[in-house]
């Protein structure tokens, strides 16, 4: 089942809204879709590159990586984590920070082929 | 090597290369000189004395690769690795980022299966010019982070040791602005670091934090304050002074702001060799005379 984690400002979950940052923002939402892309589970993990010194976007994909994620949404990503997005084979669509989580699935589902 | 002299100062833009370069130009006239420029970022000294880049070397770090057919994806090279540089796939299998890689080993040590082979990469270039200005020459040695890198502490080792090796009277190193590790790494085992500044509260906040460093180190400290007269100098000029004075420091000159730097930059001749009688070359003389009784 496709799997989407959008990084999240405040705790994460549906209402909550795209962090300003990818690597920084202090949780993922992780919504988890059927083949015709309706929601089946939200959940919340935290960004172990939140609080990183160094290589956050680095510790926060390797946490995305864990979860099995098919598609990350930020509001932007740096060279580094575009390069390692890239070779994981993780798909990644942006989308400007303050943006409704709620309303991210839905491009989300236009992104991944669904509904 | 007799005696390291060093430039810098916290703030960036405050002069550390004009100040560098012009003090070169003066020390070389009494004794053999190497200047290393160690501001690997955004080397510029070059530019300031009109010279180009010469005797390339490159400057290698170890970059690791996995031999996959003895790699047991049991995950402890990206457990080690201190730099996010190794990313596991879900099945643990590592992956190697090369930017962000440090080429510190760690993983080739901690690898239980001997999994690791060492490679290398370019992260950056040394040069080695031989500067001949009207009346004095000397070399200058540079280093030259490749654009893209961000591990700056080797580059400025290779630098500084390639300077090392070519001194045998004084060097003269130009650090980068602020207080990173690689500027402590530029400043080490200097006797003196003459540090830039200016009359302007981010001058000053600057200035202390790299007192604090010099004085950590051991390390003498005088401090130039240039472009005196610019903004409220005079107000600035106190609490300089009180902050030096909290570190040990002394205010050794103040260089007036004048354009006429500004023209010697654009030429790439030193304002000492161009207009010898300005009264920016003044402070120069005296600083630099003052330099050469000390060492």
């Amino acid at each position: 089942m496709p799997k989407i984690a959008i990084a999240s400002e405040n705790g994460g979950g549906l209402d909550d809204v795209v962090a300003s940052r990818f690597a920084r923002a202090p949780k993922f939402t992780i919504v988890e879709l059927d083949e015709k892309g309706n929601i089946v589970n939200v959940r919340v993990i935290d960004n172990p590159g939140a609080q990183a010194t160094g290589g956050a976007a680095i510790k926060a994909i390797q946490a995305l990586i864990n979860e099995g994620v098919d598609l990350v949404v930020g509001p932007a990503f740096g060279p580094n984590a575009q390069a390692v997005l890239t070779e994981m084979n993780i798909k990644s669509m942006t989308a400007a920070a303050g943006t409704k989580i709620r309303d991210i699935v839905e491009q989300a589902k236009k992104e991944l082929g669904l509904g | 090597m007799r005696v390291k002299l060093a430039v810098t100062g916290g703030k960036g833009g405050t002069g550390k290369s004009t100040v560098a370069t012009n003090l070169a130009a003066l020390l070389a006239r009494e004794r053999r000189l190497v200047l290393a420029d160690l501001d690997v970022e955004a080397p510029n000294d070059h530019i300031l004395l009109g010279v180009g880049l010469e005797n390339e070397e490159p400057v290698k770090i170890m970059l690791p690769f996995i031999d996959y057919k003895k790699c047991t994806r049991c995950g402890v090279c990206a457990e080690v690795c201190d730099t996010g540089a190794i990313v596991l796939t879900r099945d643990k299998t590592p992956y190697v980022v090369p930017r962000l890689c440090s080429g510190c080993r760690a993983c080739y040590f901690a690898c239980p299966e001997k999994a690791i082979i060492e490679g290398q990469r370019v992260i950056g270039y040394t040069y080695h010019t031989n500067v001949r200005l009207k009346t004095s020459s000397f070399d200058l040695v540079t280093g030259v982070l490749r654009e893209g890198e961000e591990h700056t502490p080797p580059v400025v080792l290779a630098a500084r040791r390639r300077a090392m090796k070519l001194a045998n009277d004084v060097l003269l190193v130009d650090t980068s602005a602020g207080t990173a590790s690689h500027v402590a790494i530029a400043l080490e085992g200097s006797k003196l670091a003459v540090a830039v500044t200016e009359p302007t509260p981010l001058g000053l906040h600057d200035l202390e934090m790299i007192l604090k460093i010099l004085s950590e180190q051991g390390i003498e400290a005088w401090v130039v304050v240039n472009r005196w007269g610019i903004g409220s100098s005079g107000r600035m000029m106190d609490r300089l002074a009180e902050t030096a004075r909290n570190y040990g420091a002394v205010i050794k000159a103040r260089i007036p702001y004048s354009r006429d730097i500004v023209d010697s930059y654009v030429k790439g001749v030193p304002i000492v060799e161009m207009l010898p009688d300005h009264e920016v070359s003044k402070v120069f003389y005296s600083l630099a005379k003052e330099i050469l009784e000390t060492i």
